[in-house]
């Protein structure tokens, strides 16, 4: 018999291998090897660029376009603006490195390109209506922004931190919708960002770097890879393996130029010794400038959560009004002589408590997102291209959020419906898009944030789930399950006294079968054998049970864990990096 | 207590071996209802059941539900012509048959399970005992059926493509080589020991250079054979296999 296979770690990444690992090799660097750099071999000569066509030129290609004139050309192709004939619309025609147009291996990469872009449909992603060739040339036809880049809006003015903060989370948002949809930008600079005449932010030229990307021409050290060198990550300058985490790199290079100026040097100085702000947001933004990407936020949501909670908590007033409690004291004390005195004190107290409560309520109302959201959306406004103007004056009802952020509770509600939909049918990225959609129209709902915390926890972003269950858990102390969540988080990187607390109070909810097979696992991992028995017969009693409920309980009986059993329910360790010094609390 | 699988379980199923069947062909063919398609459908499914299995167990049934679950739904799939459904999901075969399990679940399963196990039919043989001894060996209790779901069929397509690389370097008399040079598959470049390599295959270091370069290279291309057979046009292999890569990188 043998009952004690120990965990066998994997020498390359350290990860705990699962048994039935496949010829004993590791799963998860099996995998990476399907984008390391010798995935392909492919590349031409580089011919020289030829000057940009000029729209009479062009016209004879597009007839189902008027050609106005070429807006731009840059690295990644010539732009001009057109109208589409026959919707009337105006659209950005790119094309795309002419000097290419012979080259088979571009040719399939840029179809196999386009049509991921084509599928990506977000608010803050310039929408590619239509690509192909045409006359020789490979092109792209996208909406067309009105309004000006991030570079013409920081060398127009310096942003101040509230503002600069203000981009981040829509572009963390679409960057994560994209990245969801396998889609990795590569390209994030300034020039990229593009603000509308309404304030609103749109990501260009998503994924051009990749159709254009040179990055499988592995050895050649004269050429470039893809992408501006000032932005780009290590691993993607050193053309390694580079997945979205070096878009996120990215943004926090534009985050750290929009705040001080600057772009990073060589030696890393956190933007508070540059500029007057907050220290906290110093680590908000060095963490995305992380040299290892696993060091990094591990998504765009997450840089997108933290990032709004440090503009949460330094616009949160510092200290409560004295207002708010001193009077109970005072008049306690100058009451407690008569009854005739204390009655009348009781009804001041009523009258006082009533506007204590609607007091504390509105500030509960306007909990740290609401908060972020609104400074977001102010700070947008404000970033408008000067000479537009910043709303249309005959919306009177709207005083200070610009139309996607009004807050509208039933649309919220609507979205999180749909959101569980799809979480049971086990889609968790589209679900997880309808929660935190529900929480940008009602950023007090818990619902909507526990929800985004299960799709998010789903798909594997623990980091993510967790700030989002903590935030339900704020807005309403005894949602199940976001304590059950916050508590399985807990539980699965066997930080067991932290994960106690919160699988017990959601244990407390009905049928909270998931908190009780937790507290089962917990409780047996920390050889508390009689808590164990407990929590393991209400899950065989429920009927949720499964063959593991059924040994944990009779292990917790017998008050002995089996090292198999403890292999089947022990969390894997964490992996082994090295980490950051614990900070105080 | 059982023994640990690892002991005496082959490092895959006798019935994952791989088919040479496509998805597409099976979506190509849907509209004619041959039995060439349904017999090509039934090699795709006895290939990858393993995940549903791991499914339906999550879910909270037992060992023994599970297994007449599974092998009623592969029953039903065969008989009945659910591939009209297959269009929806958007011609995945991941996708396809967990939809049409959970709509099972949903709409039959109740209804058969009153009516009482009928005739004892099983025309899908499948190797239960295996299956229960991977779904007991994953260690990852805490996740949700999908999720394990999506993590068993990542594995198991890694596992075939494996097992097919192994056929085909033992079909060629050079068995001995893969079972040497596969460790090297995840090695980390510089730090392969070729000079080892060479002896112990009786060659030159280059030549041993050229072989580990040759499975890497080979292995890429297997696996992604692997992702394409269970996509329906090729434009999707690549979004499959960067979610299939992406869901192994969390194992």
């Amino acid at each position: 018999m043998n009952d004690s296979t120990p965990a066998t770690l994997c020498p390359r990444c350290g990860a705990t291998l699962p048994t039935d690992t496949p010829e004993g090799l590791c799963p998860r660097c099996l995998a990476a090897m399907h984008f390391g750099p010798e995935t392909e071999l492919t590349g031409g000569l580089e011919a020289a660029p030829l000057p940009p066509l000029s729209p009479g030129e062009l016209a004879p290609h597009f007839p189902q376009l008027e050609i106005f004139q070429c807006l731009g050309r840059g690295g990644m192709g010539v732009v001009y603006k057109t109208r589409q004939k026959s919707l009337n619309r105006f659209a950005a025609l790119k094309l795309l490195a002419p000097e290419r147009a012979n080259d088979g291996e571009f040719a399939k990469r840029f179809t196999r390109e386009a049509h991921a872009l084509a599928a990506l449909n977000h608010p803050h992603i310039v929408t590619v209506y239509d690509f192909g060739r045409a006359g020789g040339f490979y092109f792209l036809l996208m909406e067309f922004v009105d309004g000006v880049n991030l570079r013409q809006a920081m060398s127009a003015k310096r942003f101040t931190p509230k503002q600069a903060l203000a981009v981040v989370p829509p572009v963390c948002e679409a960057l994560q919708y994209a990245h969801d949809h396998g889609i990795v930008h590569r390209d994030i600079k300034p020039e990229n960002l593009l603000l509308d005449k309404e304030g609103r932010i749109k990501i260009a030229d998503f994924g051009i770097a990749k159709i254009l990307g040179d990055e499988s021409n592995t050895g050649l050290a004269e050429s470039q890879p893809a992408g501006t060198p000032q932005y780009m990550a290590p691993e993607q300058k050193d053309r390694q393996n580079a997945d979205h985490r070096a878009d996120i790199y990215s943004l926090g290079v534009v985050l750290y130029e929009m705040l001080t100026g600057e772009l990073p040097g060589a030696k890393l100085q956190p933007p508070s010794s540059k500029v007057q702000i907050d220290v906290r947001l110093d680590e908000v933004v060095l963490r995305a400038l992380e040299k290892k990407p696993e060091m990094r936020y591990a998504t765009a949501a997450e840089f997108r959560t933290q990032v709004e909670l440090a503009t949460a908590e330094s616009s949160r007033p510092s200290k409560v009004p004295a207002a708010a409690s001193m009077p109970w004291k005072n008049l306690f004390i100058a009451t407690s002589a008569t009854v005739l005195f204390s009655i009348l004190v009781a009804g001041l107290l009523l009258v006082i408590g009533f506007w204590y409560w609607r007091s504390s309520s509105r500030a509960r109302a306007e909990e740290s997102l609401a908060h972020a959201r609104a400074a977001e959306a102010d700070a947008r406004a404000s970033l408008m291209p000067s000479g537009t103007p910043a709303r249309p004056p005959e919306s009177p009802n709207v005083t200070a959020l610009p139309a996607k952020a009004i807050p509208d509770p039933e649309k919220a509600a609507e979205l999180s419906q749909e959101g569980w939909r799809l979480w049971q049918q086990g889609d968790f990225g589209n679900a997880g898009l309808r929660f935190s959609e529900a929480t940008a129209l009602s950023p007090n709902d818990a619902n909507a944030w526990n929800g985004y915390g299960w799709a998010r926890l789903n798909s594997g972003f623990a980091d993510t789930a967790e700030g989002a269950f903590k935030k339900a858990i704020t807005l309403e102390p005894n949602n199940a399950g976001a304590l059950n969540g916050l508590g399985q988080i807990y539980l699965s990187r066997r930080e067991y006294d932290k994960a106690e607390p919160f699988l017990l109070k959601a244990s407390q909810q009905q049928g909270a079968s998931a908190a009780w097979f937790g507290l089962t696992r917990l409780y047996l991992l920390q050889g508390k054998f009689d808590n164990a028995e407990k929590w393991a017969q209400m899950v065989v009693d429920s009927g949720q049970g499964d063959a593991i409920a059924t040994k944990m309980l009779e292990a917790a009986k017998e008050k002995r864990l089996s090292d198999g059993l403890r292999q089947t329910i022990e969390p894997p360790a964490p992996p082994t990096k090295a980490e950051p010094p614990a900070k105080p609390e | 207590m059982t023994t640990s699988p690892e002991q005496h379980t082959p490092a895959v199923s006798p019935a994952a071996r791989f088919a040479t069947t496509r998805w597409s062909v099976v979506m190509a063919a849907r509209q004619e209802d041959s039995t060439e398609s349904m017999d090509a459908l039934q090699t795709l499914c006895r290939a990858y059941w393993h995940p549903l299995y791991a499914f339906v167990r999550r879910l909270g049934n037992s060992a023994h539900d599970a297994q007449d679950l599974t092998q009623e739904f592969f029953a039903r799939l065969l008989e009945k012509n659910w591939l009209e459904a297959a269009d929806r999901e958007r011609g995945r075969f991941r996708t396809f048959l967990i939809m049409a399990l959970k709509r099972f679940v949903a709409n039959e399963w109740d209804k058969r399970q009153s009516a009482k196990r009928g005739g004892g039919q099983s025309f899908v043989p499948l190797d239960t005992k295996f299956a229960e001894e991977r779904y007991l060996a994953d260690p990852s209790p805490a996740l949700s059926p999908d999720h394990l779901y999506e993590r068993r069929w990542a594995l198991t397509l890694l596992a075939r493509a494996l097992a097919r690389l192994r056929e085909e370097y033992e079909a060629d008399g050079r068995g001995a080589d893969f079972a040497c040079l596969k460790s090297y598959l995840t090695a980390e470049r510089g730090t392969i020991p070729y000079g080892e390599i060479a002896r112990e295959l009786g060659t030159s270091e280059g030549a041993s250079r050229v072989a580990v370069h040759r499975l890497r290279k080979r292995y890429r291309e297997v696996f992604r054979e692997t992702v394409s057979d269970t996509v329906s046009s090729a434009d999707e292999i690549d979004t499959e296999m960067r979610y299939v890569v992406e869901v192994l990188g969390r194992v």
